[in-house]
């Protein structure tokens, strides 16, 4: 890809992303009105502008988008996570102009200390059309995979990006049409963890690189709960790596720079908590359980190895790119980043 | 520029993905094409999203103009119907101390009878 049309691409990734979080931000500040309105105008002339600008580069992901945008149009929300959790909040935003009322804690069984991201988008695009109605909005899930997958592209060549664009819509699977948000959180996290190797493993320090890594980890955060828990494993795994290398003191600088992604959700939290809103899957003694518990049992182990390799083929199909990749193309940094990240990971499982 | 081979492996992916979207948003997802033709509808189709006690919940409660609910003992206890209640009719907000209750057609009680449909009943109980 020329140089000009991967800078226009780069552009595009951080007003889409800055887009999303703006506003999230309006919302936030009580602007539920003409402002967020004319910000998702200027998301959607900008998807228009990516569309036609260099309209035969990035193909495949235009193609893509379009037929995954028509089907979410003409899909019903079913599924308790997208009943219950993610439209019921999006419709709360809509008619309480506001996401700070979810603290009266009503419906208890919807989570409302959950962030409120997309669904703060979802409310959004409600708001645009003027009414609150359910096939339309719920494609602001289908949007949040714009800026992610539009960065990658400028990252890898034609061949590389085409069999990538394959995979992820493998291994998301259904996924991609559910408003369940694992899919969205996969794509973002991803696309962090990628940035977060190039910037501290490759050393590259470009300044789009940087704030797009930024604003990535705090939309991660702000996904659902468990973008907080992958966003704080990824600075683990970079900062154990670090430490091993005694590189510690060199990294330090850079990477509290990204430390201001935890803010939001940070923020969104102490509100929560302060108002008695607290999460009812979380507590330390399950913590205390899952850590220690399952570290010292052989049988958890088991019972990993048989979920993870029996009962999800698409794992093992992973599991398989991610060593045959390895095998082309070794990297002991990366190698070492993604074994940390997993064992972390499987013990918060 | 793609050279020929590359050239046939990116049409080649491309139609894989393609199969793919097909097969996960049409086949495993419920795709409607009454929904695509007009996804702007105001009650969003959704007789294909909810079944007919939820959505006659809502109906009854806005033909009343009820503001506030309560649900009998027994719709509380069916936790499907007691989220999907709650979640369609917001911003019809559930509070236990309302007088108005939705009751499942023939629950019996003595509460007097304000609205009732094929499924549901909307009763005033002291």
């Amino acid at each position: 890809m020329p140089i000009d049309i991967k800078k226009f691409y780069r552009n595009v990734s951080i007003i889409l992303a800055c887009l999303i979080i703006n506003n999230y931000i309006l919302i936030s500040l009580s602007f539920f009105g003409t402002l967020v309105k004319i910000n998702l105008i200027i998301f959607f002339l900008l998807t228009i502008y990516f569309y036609i600008k260099h309209f035969k580069t990035n193909l495949p992901l235009k193609v893509y988008f379009l037929l995954i945008l028509v089907i979410w149009l003409g899909t019903s929300v079913t599924g308790w996570d997208a009943r219950s959790l993610y439209l019921f909040h999006a419709k709360r935003i809509f008619f309480d102009n506001s996401i700070y009322l979810m603290v009266d804690n009503y419906a208890q069984f919807s989570h409302n200390d959950y962030p409120l991201l997309v669904q703060s988008l979802t409310a959004s695009f409600a708001l645009l059309v003027g009414y609150w109605h359910e096939i339309f909005p719920k494609t602001a899930y289908a949007f949040m995979y714009l800026p992610p997958l539009i960065f990658l592209s400028t990252y890898l060549n034609y061949k590389k990006y085409i069999i990538f664009l394959s995979l992820i819509i493998f291994f998301l699977g259904n996924h991609i049409f559910n408003i369940g948000a694992d899919g969205v959180l996969a794509a973002y996290f991803i696309t962090s963890a990628y940035c977060f190797f190039i910037i501290f493993f490759k050393d590259e320090n470009e300044r789009r690189l940087n704030l797009i890594t930024l604003l990535f980890c705090i939309i991660l955060s702000l996904i659902k709960n468990e973008g907080l828990v992958l966003l704080v494993l990824i600075f683990f795994s970079t900062l154990t790596i670090k430490i091993f290398e005694k590189n510690l003191v060199n990294t330090s600088k850079k990477i509290s720079f990204y430390l201001i992604s935890f803010v939001p959700i940070i923020a969104w939290k102490i509100y929560c908590y302060s108002n008695g809103v607290s999460n009812t899957d979380f507590s330390f003694s399950l913590l205390n359980e899952n850590f220690i518990g399952r570290a010292i049992q052989i049988e958890s182990y088991e019972l990993f190895l048989n979920y993870f390799i029996l009962s999800n083929e698409k794992s093992l199909i992973a599991i398989s790119v991610f060593f045959t990749s390895l095998y082309l193309n070794f990297n002991k940094k990366l190698f070492y980043f993604t074994i940390i990240f997993s064992a972390c990971l499987d013990y918060l499982k | 520029m793609i050279n020929l081979k590359n050239k046939k492996i990116y049409i080649f992916f491309i139609v894989v993905g393609i199969i793919q979207i097909f097969y996960y948003g049409v086949k495993r997802n419920d795709f409607r094409i009454e929904i695509l033709k007009n996804p702007f509808q105001n009650n969003s189709h959704i007789n294909y999203s909810l079944p007919k006690k939820i959505i006659e919940s809502n109906n009854i409660l806005k033909s009343e103009n009820i503001k506030k609910f309560n649900l009998s003992k027994r719709l509380k206890e069916d936790m499907f119907t007691f989220q999907r209640i709650i979640e369609f009719n917001y911003p019809l907000r559930f509070e236990e101390r309302s007088k108005f209750t939705l009751f499942d057609l023939g629950e019996k009680n003595d509460c007097e009878i304000i609205k009732s449909g094929k499924l549901l009943e909307l009763k005033k109980c002291q």
